[in-house]
């Protein structure tokens, strides 16, 4: 268990986020063409913990190619989950917000010989909700083509098993303990966010005090741990973002406001 | 110097010891640290030399050049506007470091800040704009050390039909904040505040429109 702790932990630090690299990391078989792998890299989890997805794309060709993920870096990355009944769940694409952003890097052609890889937090697009064999179906949407206007062969849809085993609340908590210290990176406030982010995503009363120990310490992640609150909304979350109401900082305050007011609308539905 | 850490972190500082709770910066300090007070500290002296002994588990310090000069993103310039597809205003900005090297911008945070004339909370914009959005919106997520990111402005998801006109105003600023500067609260980037405007009227057909600093669009409604 504690390997795959660490194995979770190297996979958060090491490959969250943008990297164009080369063909080592990401491990896409080397193919004259364009191969596009999607993997997850623990494909065993217990109950809400964070499911992570990697994708990857190599270009093979002796000519930059272009490929589109969407503006925010996502939004065409189209998912389908087998559930552990055999029923299967298309996930809509999430709407864009007003206002996006991203790097430009994300969407700038992929040179030959190099694969660009990002890992993602795959709990923005499902849950998991229950335990069970799951089979999630990845592709990407959206043409790949060379600069010059090649379209490339299509990739076909990947299936990718993960087995999500019953809660287990001490693992969990290390989990989200993991992620709390991750939260308060002082040296790197993108990758303190980025794990504020996925601790947001535990979608279990044991997340709270974590997210509430993020909201009150860490400097890069306060935000997303409203919002993980606001998406638990138990009455511990309640009472934590209920105490930081009247706060003198503003934009806090609006953000707990909307946080609070966001639990109330779900709670008379 | 800087010191930032453990929370069992004291700073000892001639005859008492010294200690505080992030974000402020002070050096009239006289408080302990309890064993209850759990937390992140950023400690700071501008006494070089006086502060002589520091226990507790250091996450990272700094000092000399480095505690005075802390790296801040600087030249923060949009370099250009364009469209992506029928309806979305890109902008793209780039910027540096006061270090001269953008990896010193690590721990710190970039993003942008954008209010409404419609108000705070969850707004619907105004008809025949189809689109549901909670202000204010807070993005926290650029890279630093990248130098480069691409802000988008997109449409409403639909429009209502028959049309009429309409229109309301976003306002962006786009900011940072960094250890060591400005207490490690938010700092507002040049440029800025943006007003965004997005616009339905009647101009022989009708057309929607959206405006930021230089940049600008109109799409014709179907």
């Amino acid at each position: 268990m504690r390997t795959s702790y660490r194995f979770l932990w190297c996979v958060f630090l090491l490959a969250w986020g943008v990297a164009p690299c080369s063909a080592s990391v990401g491990r896409p078989a080397p193919a004259a063409g364009v191969t596009i792998l999607f993997t997850i890299p623990e494909s065993k989890v217990s109950l809400h913990e964070p499911v992570y997805i990697q994708f990857s794309i190599h270009n093979g060709l002796d000519e930059d190619v272009r490929f589109d993920m969407g503006l925010d870096g996502k939004h065409n990355l189209e998912f389908s989950v087998k559930k552990p009944d055999g029923s299967l769940i298309r996930i809509p694409p999430k709407p864009y917000p007003s206002v996006v952003s991203s790097n430009p890097a994300e969407r700038a052609p992929l040179a030959p010989g190099r694969t660009f890889t990002k890992t993602m937090l795959l709990n923005e697009w499902y849950q998991f909700p229950t335990p069970g064999r799951y089979v999630v179906e990845a592709e990407l949407g959206g043409q790949v083509e060379t600069v010059s206007g090649t379209p490339t062969a299509p990739a076909p849809a990947q299936e990718i098993p993960i087995q999500v085993t019953p809660r287990d609340p001490e693992r969990l908590k290390s989990v989200c303990e993991e992620l709390r210290k991750g939260a308060m990176n002082i040296k790197n406030a993108w990758e303190a966010s980025k794990a504020a982010f996925a601790l947001s995503y535990v979608d279990d009363p044991i997340a709270v005090p974590f997210l509430g120990r993020v909201l009150k310490e860490s400097f890069a992640g306060k935000y997303a741990a409203i919002s993980g609150l606001a998406r638990i909304g138990n009455p511990e979350a309640v009472q934590i973002l209920t105490s930081y109401a009247e706060t003198a900082d503003p934009e806090m305050k609006l953000q707990v406001a909307n946080a609070l007011s966001e639990i109330r609308s779900r709670a008379n539905k | 110097m800087r010191v930032i850490g453990s929370p069992d972190l004291s700073l000892v500082c001639g005859p008492q010891s010294y200690a505080l709770r992030q974000p402020a910066v002070r050096e009239d300090l006289s408080l302990s640290f309890d064993p209850t007070d759990l937390g992140t500290y950023f400690v700071q002296s501008t006494n070089q030399g006086y502060c002589y002994s520091l226990n507790g588990w250091i996450v990272w310090t700094s000092s000399g050049g480095s505690a005075n000069n802390p790296a801040y993103p600087t030249n923060f310039t949009e370099a250009g506007w364009g469209k992506q597809g029928c309806c979305t205003l890109e902008f793209t900005y780039t910027w540096g470091s006061s270090s001269g090297n953008k990896a010193d911008l690590a721990a710190c945070t970039m993003g942008e800040y954008v209010t409404s004339s419609l108000g705070t909370g969850t707004q619907n914009w105004p008809y025949p704009m189809v689109e549901q959005v909670t202000y204010p919106i807070t993005t926290t997520d650029w890279a630093p050390t990248s130098g480069l990111e691409s802000d988008y402005l997109l449409a409403p998801s639909s429009f209502y039909t028959p049309y009429s006109a309409a229109s309301f105003t976003d306002t962006q600023i786009y900011r940072y904040k960094c250890p060591g500067v400005n207490n490690w609260n938010w700092v507002t980037l040049p440029g800025g505040p943006y007003t965004m405007t997005r616009s339905v009227s009647q101009n022989g057909v009708w057309q929607y429109k959206v405006s930021k600093a230089d940049g600008s669009l109109t799409y014709n409604l179907p």
